[in-house]
């Protein structure tokens, strides 16, 4: 086999396994649109009561709009085809509290939350799976007891309170890092100094966000780390004569890497979750933040559409996750 | 395992873990007294606002922006923590193994449906579900406890599936069904005490989750505004951050030693269930 | 061959520390090996001969393990007191080991070819590249086709055998002056087990390591050492060359170990199956041991097997253009008369254990009938089913695995009593204690947990529970082959007991040749999912027609070091796949009957 041949049916082989991926999600979705209807209905007084009612009122037009958008002069059963078709041709409805169409005004949130949750993974990734390796070799050592500590402690801190007191401490006293925002509007920076301007606003933010999840990644890795020591390939690879390091970063980790990318996977929901608490209290302008302002003007459009917009995201990321690991691990073929 | 006795004493060697089970049973015992130690309303003035930690012997813990007693906050506060902690952990525990049980014991279409309502669950971003639950139904202690236990049960339910194919395959549940046992019979008596070690463990974890999240809710102002809770002290102290550090710092800290306690105790559960540190 | 000895081990004491208290695994063991020859540490689980072979090469954590001794003396330095960076340059290059399970020996993330060449680079200084080049040469060496394309293959596209082989080139790709091998290939079929065995002996020779080879098997030690050390509870108890310890075992212990081998071909000229001798009387006449005639021929066939198929798996689904399925057992037909034992014999893979769980309804049967005195079992399911199983039972391989750990052996045994409405709680607990009885256990350990029984017992245990509801059949899925030999005698030994006290039948299945000539009447051959052959004992092992099974009864060791070499040249082929693509239909085949009651599958 040529090894271009190979990779263009690589390349194929992963276009059907997207292609797939995405079929296969379908029922998902449906089954997300349904519960988001369910919590439209279940809310008090007919949907648009409840989404021009609580936004503080709407002009005669919009409501007229919305009734006709949700066809409520129609059974239940024909709103939610409504629903369906509606979110089908990615039209997530109105909102009345931003007086737009709740699609782009979500799109326009995404990249910055992605900016933030992807640094904060990566970072948390790195340390916690040093930590974890760390912490199994020297089992039972002093730096395990730390390590352990650490991970203990950071697994209990509210990820919020952790976030105020970084900026009680960083921000109010030191005064070494900004506590809100992105980048610093007056300054309009460009090129280069922009993009660090936005890392050092970034900084506190992603400590807070990635500390639960380090400690999260160290335990796991620790617990998959000495499952692994105790496999036939690591005594064999032990009775080869390799060096420790060797042992454990090669044949060890590489092994370990398995289990920590199913759990990447499955944390990402969670981190959506707790960027929503994280971009209020950094006021990063992400869609934490925007799902925020729609809780404090009871917005439910729009929050159900960021709702559906975040799920829609994690499904994403879980199939590059099922990719990445496919890649880690060659008795998986893409299917 | 031989039996309870020495799972006791096992359990009762580890510090940590009788540290989290302390500090469980101290807020069992909080939650329980908050009335008799602080009869009046926690939401009450009582003082002067910003009172610091240790000015005043009537407060020893401070006063908020209002004037309203920290520590009584705190005593009472634990009751909103331990009441969603405890039901949330019930609707996931009894959701996630009935389901897991069954997904994995029966297969097929079962396990497809199941394993279905995991994957939904598990994609929709807990916290944000949550946030929905709470803003299209009236903020209440029942919803936000319904909106996390909906959201924690995938995690017993796929634990107790995983468990459930390995026993379904080993010699031990296929000598059972060769003997003629009934699959509730099978499932009754020898599933389900099987996987409640790993399933008791997971469920400290789920408390430990139930309590941070609940506390975020109410940070965000969607909490009972009538309940006093960790989360919502927390919320109401960050207006005061730059002058008043202390009134977010010291809810925090309740949070903080309660998940704790919860993970600690989880350990050591962990630790006492197998010996060998074998098992997950 | 010369007699200086490479490897000098004295006095060597190996402890565990566990919960303050130190157990002792290894009591002062000394033994020696010499340059070129193979040496045989042979011993039942627990006696301290892996913990050797680990303490030599600095393999044992410490702690909780304690090494001491006088000393291991490899090529003038004393292994014991080593440092382990002296130790890393020792082994895989000076020493080196291959372990008992190749599908757990190698990296599953790494290409087999790197696992190779990294002893290269750490042992040679070679470059990457030249290391590889001489790891396809290593897998050239162990009989690897393809070595050149396959070196790239990442482990699980290889066969345990192949995998074996894998492990074996790593080892010896320094070129070591010893190789230790623990228990190299217990895990493997017996065909591939003689081809490993066939390999490191021809590589001992060409490349003139010695050879620590640690088993359990007093076959294989007849078949590959020049000489052997017996090993009970941490010390050696005899040692000698192979020939002379097989000709006249001095101690008591070694006999046993030896009679309780089971030697094809022992029961030549006997018609009916035949007890093991008790535990150091060896010499005990065939006509004590020789059981009577149970097999009840003249009445209706207990269960009659009609063109039995089991498949699994395989639809085509979307985007998925061929479906395949694994023809698991592909039309089998048997019957078993009551009081009669039926072998189904076969390597891992050929179906044996997928017709013995179709028998109890474990597996849907595809196609075919299973008439139980009679009445066709294969779709009943309720009331029907329940009662089916009081008539046939199951017995699995793994006791440690077959009873729930939470539930006293006596509530385990009454369990089925109960769920049959068969006796009320009083009258249970006394069938308990007659069935325990009767397995040879005491009244009194019906109390206990599952955990505070050895293997032995356990097995006994699962018989008691099976034979609760007093079944006519029971299927023996490789019940006796996870335990270690003199256990494996006694509990041969009450089931045939119960087949003559009960007129039980029997399906035993198992890879182990040996022990199916000891028990059985006659005999089933199952290669890919059908029966080759089938006829009685005496005829399949006396006048194998089949080339298969002609192949695995050469490829089972002698325990006689005499005969050594007698059976070998095993063809190297892997058995075959039972995965078919989709809609599959095997070819018709043809059965000669050779001798009454022998039939033999037509090659085609």
């Amino acid at each position: 086999m040529s090894g271009s041949g190979g990779r263009l049916n690589g390349a194929i082989n992963t276009g059907i396994f997207v292609l797939r991926r995405l079929v296969h999600v379908l029922p998902t979705m449906f089954l997300i649109l349904t519960v988001n209807f369910f919590l439209l209905q279940m809310a008090p007084g007919d949907a648009v009561d409840v989404l021009t009612g609580e936004a503080g009122g709407a002009s005669p037009e919009i409501v007229e709009m919305l009734r006709k958008e949700f066809g409520l002069d129609q059974s239940t059963g024909m709103q939610f085809l409504r629903y369906v078709q509606n979110v089908a041709t990615f039209n997530l409805g109105y909102s009345v509290g931003y007086n737009g169409h709740v699609a782009p005004i979500i799109l326009e949130r995404i990249p910055a939350s992605l900016l933030l949750m992807f640094t904060a993974i990566v970072v948390a990734l790195i340390v916690g799976v040093t930590f974890g390796v760390i912490s199994a070799v020297w089992r039972g050592r002093w730096i395990d007891n730390v390590i352990n500590v650490i991970s203990i402690w950071g697994f209990a801190l509210p990820l919020f309170w952790l976030a105020l007191m970084l900026i009680v401490a960083f921000s109010l006293t030191l005064r070494w890092f900004p506590a809100s925002g992105m980048y610093n509007v007056y300054q309009g920076h460009t090129g280069w100094a922009f993009v660090t301007d936005v890392a050092y606003h970034m900084v506190l933010p992603v400590i807070s966000l990635s500390v639960y999840y380090l400690a999260i990644f160290s335990r796991i890795t620790r617990s998959s780390m000495i499952e692994i020591f105790g496999q036939d390939y690591m005594r064999f690879a032990k009775a080869k004569g390799l060096h420790p390091a060797r042992i454990t970063l090669r044949h060890g980790l590489r092994n370990a890497l398995l289990p920590i990318v199913t759990i990447t996977g499955l944390q990402l929901g969670a981190m959506l979750g707790g960027s929503v608490v994280i971009e209020t209290i950094f006021a990063w302008p992400g869609m934490g933040r925007l799902a925020f302002d729609a809780i404090f003007r009871r917005d439910l459009n729009l929050l159900l559409g960021i709702l559906f917009v975040s799920s829609f995201l994690v499904i994403i990321a879980n199939i590059l996750t099922d990719m990445i690991y496919s890649a880690l691990d060659p008795r998986i073929t893409l299917k | 395992m031989t039996g309870w006795p020495a799972f006791r004493r096992r359990f009762l060697r580890n510090p940590a873990g009788v540290f989290g089970l302390v500090v469980i049973i101290l807020m069992i015992l909080t939650a329980l007294g908050a009335g008799l130690l602080f009869p009046a309303s926690p939401l009450s003035i009582t003082g002067d606002p910003f009172i610091w930690p240790g000015q005043s012997p009537a407060h020893p813990l401070g006063t908020d922006i209002l004037g309203r007693d920290i520590l009584a906050g705190i005593v009472h506060g634990a009751r909103v923590s331990l009441i969603v902690g405890l039901a949330a952990t019930a609707i996931a525990v009894i959701l996630g193994m009935t389901l897991g049980v069954c997904a994995g014991y029966f297969g097929g279409l079962t396990d497809v449906v199941i394993m279905r309502l995991v994957e939904l669950f598990q994609t929709m971003p807990s916290l944000i579900f949550t946030i929905v639950v709470m803003v299209s139904l009236t903020p209440s202690i029942p919803a936000i406890v319904l909106a996390i236990g909906m959201t924690s049960w995938p995690q017993i339910a796929r634990l107790v599936r995983a468990e459930t194919l390995r026993l379904r395959n080993s010699e031990f549940l296929l000598t059972l069904k060769v003997l003629g046992l009934s699959d509730l019979r099978i499932i009754i008596r020898h599933l389900f005490p099987n996987v409640t070690s790993i399933v008791v463990v997971t469920a400290s974890i789920i408390a430990a989750q139930a309590i941070l999240l609940e506390a975020a809710i109410s940070f965000l102002g969607l909490g009972n505004p009538n309940m006093i809770s960790w989360g919502s002290m927390i919320g109401s102290g960050k207006e005061a951050l730059r002058s008043a550090w202390y009134m977010a710092a010291i809810p925090g800290m309740a949070i903080f030693v309660a998940v704790l306690g919860l993970s600690l105790f989880g350990n050591g559960l962990n630790d006492a269930l197998n010996p060998q540190g074998t098992h997950k | 061959m010369t007699q200086e000895p490479i490897l000098d081990v004295a006095d060597l004491r190996i402890a565990f520390r566990s919960a303050g208290k130190s157990i002792p695994a290894v009591r002062g063991l000394s033994f020696n090996l010499r340059r070129g020859e193979i040496l045989a540490l042979v011993g039942e689980s627990g006696c301290g001969k892996s913990a050797t072979a680990q303490a030599v090469m600095r393999l044992l954590p410490e702690p909780p393990a304690e090494i001491a001794g006088t000393h291991a003396l490899f090529e003038g330095r004393d292994l014991l007191r080593l440092s382990e960076a002296e130790m890393r340059n020792i082994r895989g290059n000076r020493i080196s080991m291959i372990f008992q399970d190749p599908l757990s020996t190698l990296n599953p993330v790494m290409k087999v070819g790197d696992q190779i060449a990294e002893v290269f680079v750490r042992h040679k200084g070679m470059g990457w590249d030249a290391a590889r080049k001489e790891a396809v040469r290593m897998l050239d060496l162990v009989r690897i086709p393809e070595a050149a394309r396959r070196a790239s293959d990442y482990p699980h596209l290889f066969s345990g055998g192949m995998r074996q082989r894998v492990a074996i080139a790593t080892a010896i790709a320094a070129r070591p002056s010893v190789l230790i091998a623990d228990e190299p290939t217990t895990a493997l079929d017996v065909t591939i087990q003689a081809q490993i065995l066939e390999l490191i002996r021809s590589l001992q020779r060409e490349e003139e390591m010695a050879v620590l080879f640690i088993t359990h098997d007093m076959g294989v030690v007849a078949e590959i050492a020049d000489r052997m050390v017996v090993m009970n509870g941490g010390q050696a108890v005899e040692s000698g060359t192979t020939e002379a310890i097989f000709a006249d075992p001095r101690e008591a212990y070694t006999r046993t170990l030896i009679s309780a081998v089971p030697r094809l071909g022992a029961m030549n000229g006997f018609g009916q199956p035949m007890r093991f001798p008790p535990p150091g009387r060896i010499d005990t006449p065939p006509s004590e041991l020789l059981m009577p005639d149970t097999v009840r021929a003249d009445e209706r066939p207990l269960i009659e097997v009609r063109n039995l198929s089991v498949r699994f798996g395989g639809r085509a689904g979307l985007f998925r253009a061929t479906g395949s399925s694994v023809h698991a057992v592909e039309n089998v037909s048997f019957s078993i008369q009551p009081g009669e034992t039926l072998a189904l014999v076969g390597e891992s893979g050929c179906g044996k254990s997928s017709t013995g769980r179709a028998i109890v309804r474990l597996n849907e049967p595809t196609r075919g009938s299973i008439l139980l005195e009679g009445r066709d079992i294969a779709g009943i399911r309720g009331e029907d089913l329940k009662r089916m199983r009081r008539r046939v039972q199951m017995i699995f391989q793994d006791p440690f695995a077959s009873l729930d750990p939470r539930m006293s052996v006596g509530a385990a045994i009454a369990e089925p009593l109960v769920v049959h409405r068969l006796l009320d709680r009083k009258s249970a607990r006394t069938r308990v204690l007659e069935l325990l009885a009767q397995v040879g256990l005491k009244p009194e350990m019906a109390d206990r947990l599952p955990h505070e029984f050895s293997g032995g017992q356990r097995q006994r245990i699962c018989v008691a529970r099976a034979l609760a509801l007093e079944p006519s059949l029971i299927v023996a899925d490789e019940s006796v082959s996870a335990l270690d030999v003199s256990i494996k005698a006694q509990v041969v030994n009450m089931m045939l007991e119960l087949q003559r006290k009960l007129g039980l039948s029997y399906l035993f299945i198992s890879h182990d040749m040996a022990v199916v000539e000891r028990v059985s009447h006659r005999v089933a051959v199952m290669y890919l999912g059908e029966i080759v052959e089938i006829g009685p004992r005496a005829e399949i092992f006396g006048n194998p027609r089949h080339p298969y099974t002609q192949r695995l009864m050469a490829a089972v060791p002698i325990p006689d070091p005499s005969r050594r070499g007698e059976l070998r040249s095993v063809p190297l082929n892997e058995l075959r796949s039972p995965v078919r693509p989709h809609g599959y239909e095997p070819p018709e085949r043809v059965y000669h009957e050779v001798a009454p009651g022998h039939l033999v599958m037509k090659a085609g």
